[in-house]
């Protein structure tokens, strides 16, 4: 900072509104530069001619008695009566101790009002750095008011893409689920496909199952070629925990063959077949198991006659 | 006499504020008597004005007096006037008061918005009217600045920050203000010397 810059900043140091970086500066400058101290002083006494602006007020009627008390409070001595004897000579002392004390208190009193100066001058320079903390204070406030509408933002935006997230996987589901709906569908249709194709072929053979007693109402029927097997049935409804497992007659066999686990409809559900490549059936015949078996145990169909 | 027309009646044998100070030194009560007559109703005005309220201005006046009778072998007058320096204590007990107050800125809007009693006011003189005549030749914005400083003990930062205008140009409106404020004022008597 120039001579001529501290210059400029005289006023307002005169003023007492100098503060923060420019009052350190200030302060450091003045003590060696008489002409700033003489332009402070000027401005200062300019500063001061404001309150002659001011109408003058009549102070209270009683304040400068107590002004007055009050200078004269510390001065008051203790009158000591003079008295005969020993009360003289002790009062005589009294004196004394008195003068000295006193003499030590103005001492003391005078370094207190060294004492006290400076302490104005500390009180002074903590307004000051209170008012620059104030400043800070309130940037810093301003800081936090940014920082927390910054956070809200942010908080916000995050529940944002929370919801989007989840949005998103809830679609990959349901994707992955018509997906999936998507194969089974092409899988039926395959298999429809191949059952009409069985069913038409005119090289198939075919056979009617008829009910035992056991499902005197039961219809069914079989199409098969080579290893190829449709089976249509109405069969009685499943009880808990059973299944329906279609059985061929093959010729030289000692017994019915496991061909595969169906439901009422004739749906196959469990490919459970122990056919052998060019196994020549002769028929076929249903029975309701607890699990697929590979010996039958309770017949319901049997080839119609 | 400093300024204060209103002040108690002198005359060419009155002493002048240098004498009262040495006699001050020596604990003369009449000196402080006699100083207290003539810039009592003066201070008393700056410090209703910077506090509002005459009970805290009544307080702030004792403090002064006091301090000047203590300190007054510590007056040096090559550092201002009499004048100034009793003002200037005035200013910062007053301030001091001010901050020290909770309800800073309600004694504030007080101090700003108080009409004084007109009972209260000495009548004034030439003085009152050459400064005030100075003081009104300021621009408004130059006026308001130095008034936030002199009357409410603002720092410019403060000041800045209540007139919501950068730092610079309070800054420059308070040199220009002072500038024009002692210029309009120099070479007038302030003091008895």
């Amino acid at each position: 900072m120039s001579h001529e810059d501290f210059l400029n900043l005289a006023p307002v140091y005169a003023l007492g509104a100098l503060d923060g970086d420019d009052l350190a500066q200030f302060r450091g400058h003045l003590p060696g530069c008489r002409s700033c101290q003489t332009t402070v002083r000027e401005f200062e006494e300019a500063g001061h001619e404001l309150a002659l602006d001011l109408p003058p007020v009549t102070p209270p009627p009683g304040l400068k008695e107590k002004i007055m008390h009050a200078v004269r409070a510390p001065q008051q001595g203790q009158v000591i009566p003079a008295t005969f004897g020993f009360t003289r000579v002790a009062a005589i002392a009294a004196v004394l101790a008195l003068a000295v004390s006193t003499w030590f208190l103005r001492d003391a009193y005078q370094k207190l009002a060294l004492k006290d100066g400076a302490f104005t001058q500390l009180h002074k320079e903590r307004e000051e750095q209170l008012s620059t903390l104030r400043n800070v204070e309130a940037d810093l406030k301003k800081k936090v008011e940014d920082y927390k509408k910054a956070q809200d933002a942010l908080k916000e935006m995050s529940e944002r893409v929370l919801t989007r997230t989840e949005e998103v996987a809830r679609l990959d589901a349901e994707k992955k689920r018509l997906e999936g709906e998507m194969a089974r569908t092409a899988k039926d249709i395959e298999r429809l496909k191949k059952m009409d194709a069985l069913i038409r072929d005119i090289k198939a053979s075919v056979v009617a199952l008829k009910g035992t007693d056991l499902a005197k109402d039961a219809t069914g029927r079989v199409f098969w070629k080579d290893q190829d097997v449709v089976f249509i049935a109405d069969l009685p409804p499943l009880p808990a925990g059973k299944v329906y497992e279609l059985w061929a007659l093959v010729d030289g066999a000692p017994g019915p063959v496991p061909a595969g686990i169906y439901d009422a409809s004739g749906n196959k559900t469990a490919d459970y077949s122990k056919l052998a490549q060019g196994a020549k059936i002769k028929g076929w015949a249903i029975s309701r198991e607890e699990k697929p078996v590979d010996a039958p145990t309770e017949i319901l169909f049997l080839p119609a006659p | 006499m400093y300024a204060f027309d209103g002040g108690p009646a002198t005359s060419d044998s009155a002493p002048s504020d240098q004498e009262l100070l040495a006699r001050l030194s020596r604990k003369d009560e009449a000196a402080l008597s006699a100083l207290y007559d003539r810039y009592a109703p003066g201070a008393m005005a700056l410090a209703v004005r910077i506090l509002g309220d005459p009970s805290d201005a009544e307080d702030a006046l004792q403090t002064v007096f006091v301090r000047v009778w203590r300190e007054a072998e510590r007056y040096d007058s090559t550092r201002g006037s009499v004048a100034a320096w009793i003002m200037s204590s005035v200013r910062n007990a007053s301030i001091d008061k001010l901050r020290r107050r909770d309800a800073h800125d309600r004694a504030a809007q007080q101090a700003a918005s108080r009409p004084v009693p007109a009972a209260e006011i000495v009548a004034g003189g030439d003085t009152r009217a050459r400064v005030r005549q100075a003081i009104e030749s300021l621009p408004a914005e130059q006026r308001e600045v130095i008034e936030l400083a002199y009357f409410k003990g603002l720092s410019q930062s403060e000041i800045a920050a209540r007139i919501k205008q950068p730092l610079g140009t309070v800054k420059t409106r308070m040199r220009l203000g002072m500038i024009k404020l002692r210029q309009t004022l120099q070479g007038q008597p302030q003091e008895k010397k």
